[in-house]
C-alpha cells in the first residue's frame, strides 16, 4: 500500500489466511460435548486447559493432550481450533464449545466493547492534536476533564475543520476527498478508545489500588500482620504497575504526531492493536482484583482486611519474588 | 482357578503423584484401573469386605482429576489396601473421561 493511500486495511492481518474459516469453536469430536466443558489458561503455566465438572469427576486437561488421546488428526478442523484456543484465551477469560472465536484472532478487531466515554475522550485528544498540529505545536495530553473541555470549545471545533482540509492536502487527497480524512480520523479515534479504556481500567485502577493501600497503611498501623501484608503488596506490585504507565507513555509518544499517524495509518493501527491486545491480556489477569477494590471501603473493616489478604495472594502468586512470606490474618 | 493367571478384567495403570482419599486419609495411589485400586500404606479401620466412599486425586501426564466413587476392600496388608471401586454416579461422559485418564488407546476396548 502506498503511503498516500492510507485506507484502513488493518482488519486483514497477514496471518489470517492460516486460520480456519469458522468463526465459532464448533468442535466435532464428542470429547468437546462434555457438559460444563470450558477452556481456560492455567494461571501458573499459562497453558490452555480443558476444565470439566461431571457427576463423579472434575478434571483439568492440557488441550495439547486432547489431540493425541482422542485421535484428532493433524490439520483437521478440530486440530486447528485447538491451536486457536491458546491464542484466543489471551483475549477472553474462558471459552466454551460453540463460543465465537475472538475477533482479535480472526481479523484484529477487538472482541470487547468500550464505554462511549473512552471514545469521546480519544476523539477529544485527537481533536486537540489536530488543532495543535495546525499551529505547528505538539499537544501534551492533560487530565480527561481539561482535554474534553478544550475539545468542546467552539473555537477548537472551528479549527479542527480547517485541520481536516490541511491534512487532506498534506496527504495528497483532492479537495473532494476531505471526507475520507474525517473517516480516517474517526477510525483512529475508535482504535484509540480501547487504549483509553485500558489506560483507565488497568493503569488507572492499579494506581488507585496502590493509593487505597497507602490509605489503609495508616488504618491498620497497629495490626502487624495486615500492615506487613500491605507493605509486601506495595513492594511486589509497584514495578508491574509502573510498567503499565511506561507502556502508555510509549503509546502516547508513538502516536504523538497526527500527520505521520494518518499517513501511515494501517501500520499505526497495527501498532495500536498490538499494544491493545498485550494490555488486554494483562488486564484479564488483574481484572478481578481491581474490580474488588472498587467496592472496598477504605476503613478498618472485614472487607478491607479480606481485600488485602486476597491482593497479597494475587501479588505473591502472579509476581513471585523468590521468597515466601507466611502471613496469618485474624 | 489358575493362580498364575491375571484375574483382572482391566489393566492396572501405575500412578505417581496421585492419591486415594478414604476415611479422611490421603494414601499414595500405587496403581489403579477402571474398577480396581491399590494404595498405601494404610493405617485405618476398614476391614475386608467393607464398602466406603472414596476419591481418587490424579495428577498425571493427562492432566489433573478428582474422581468420586464407592469402593469395596478386598485386601489389607502392610503394603496397603486393594479393592474394587466404581464411579459414584456413573455416566457415559464420566466413563469416557475416566478412560482418558487411564490412557487406554481405544476407549471402547474395555467395554464389558
Amino acid at each position: 500500500m502506498s503511503e498516500h493511500d492510507p485506507k484502513p486495511n488493518a482488519d486483514k492481518p497477514g496471518s489470517s489466511t492460516e486460520e480456519p474459516k469458522s468463526t465459532l469453536f464448533d468442535f466435532k469430536h464428542s470429547a468437546f460435548n462434555l457438559k460444563t466443558c470450558v477452556f481456560r489458561l492455567d494461571a501458573q503455566s499459562g497453558q490452555a486447559l480443558m476444565v470439566v465438572s461431571l457427576d463423579s469427576l472434575n478434571a483439568s486437561i492440557p488441550v495439547a493432550k486432547l489431540k493425541q488421546s482422542f485421535g484428532i488428526d493433524e490439520g483437521s478442523p478440530d486440530d486447528k481450533l485447538i491451536q486457536l484456543l491458546a491464542k484466543a484465551l489471551k483475549y477472553v477469560k474462558e471459552i466454551r464449545p460453540g463460543d465465537s472465536i475472538p475477533s482479535e484472532v480472526l481479523d484484529g478487531k477487538a472482541s470487547w466493547l468500550v464505554d462511549p466515554k473512552y471514545l469521546a475522550f480519544a476523539r477529544a485528544k485527537i481533536t486537540m492534536q489536530l488543532v495543535h498540529w495546525m499551529q505547528g505545536q505538539t499537544f501534551e495530553s492533560q487530565d480527561t476533564g481539561t482535554v474534553m473541555a478544550l475539545a468542546d470549545d467552539p473555537e477548537t471545533k472551528k479549527r479542527v475543520q480547517e485541520a481536516f482540509g490541511a491534512i487532506a492536502e498534506k496527504l495528497g487527497f483532492s479537495h473532494d476527498r476531505r471526507g475520507e480524512v474525517v473517516d480516517l480520523v474517526e477510525n483512529l479515534c475508535r482504535e484509540l478508545s480501547y487504549i483509553e479504556a485500558l489506560r483507565d481500567k488497568l493503569s488507572g485502577a492499579a494506581r488507585r489500588l496502590l493509593s487505597n493501600l497507602k490509605s489503609l497503611q495508616g488504618v491498620y498501623a497497629r495490626e502487624n500482620n495486615i500492615a506487613d501484608a500491605i507493605h509486601r503488596i506495595q513492594s511486589i506490585l509497584a514495578r508491574p504497575i509502573k510498567d503499565f504507565g511506561v507502556v502508555f507513555e510509549e503509546i502516547d509518544a508513538g502516536l504523538g504526531e497526527i500527520l505521520p499517524t494518518l499517513r501511515f495509518f494501517p501500520q499505526r493501527v497495527q501498532y495500536i492493536r498490538e499494544k491493545r491486545d498485550k494490555l488486554r491480556e494483562k488486564y484479564l489477569v488483574w481484572e478481578e482484583i481491581l474490580a474488588m477494590w472498587d467496592e472496598v471501603p477504605i476503613e478498618f473493616c472485614a472487607e478491607s482486611s479480606y481485600a488485602i489478604q486476597e491482593t497479597y495472594r494475587f501479588a505473591a502468586s502472579r509476581f513471585p519474588q523468590g521468597q515466601k512470606w507466611a502471613l496469618s490474618f485474624r | 482357578m489358575n493362580p498364575g493367571k491375571n484375574q483382572r478384567k482391566e489393566p492396572r495403570v501405575p500412578a505417581a503423584n496421585s492419591y486415594l482419599i478414604v476415611g479422611g486419609q490421603e494414601l499414595p495411589l500405587r496403581n489403579w484401573s477402571f474398577s480396581g485400586f491399590f494404595a498405601g500404606p494404610y493405617d485405618g479401620k476398614l476391614t475386608i469386605g467393607a464398602e466406603f466412599a472414596l476419591s481418587l486425586r490424579l495428577s498425571c501426564d493427562q492432566g489433573n482429576a478428582e474422581i468420586r466413587g464407592r469402593g469395596k476392600l478386598i485386601r489389607n496388608d502392610e503394603a496397603g489396601i486393594a479393592g474394587t471401586w466404581a464411579l459414584e454416579k456413573p455416566s457415559k461422559q464420566d466413563e469416557m473421561l475416566l478412560r482418558f485418564f487411564l490412557a487406554y488407546p481405544d476407549p471402547m476396548a474395555l467395554d464389558e
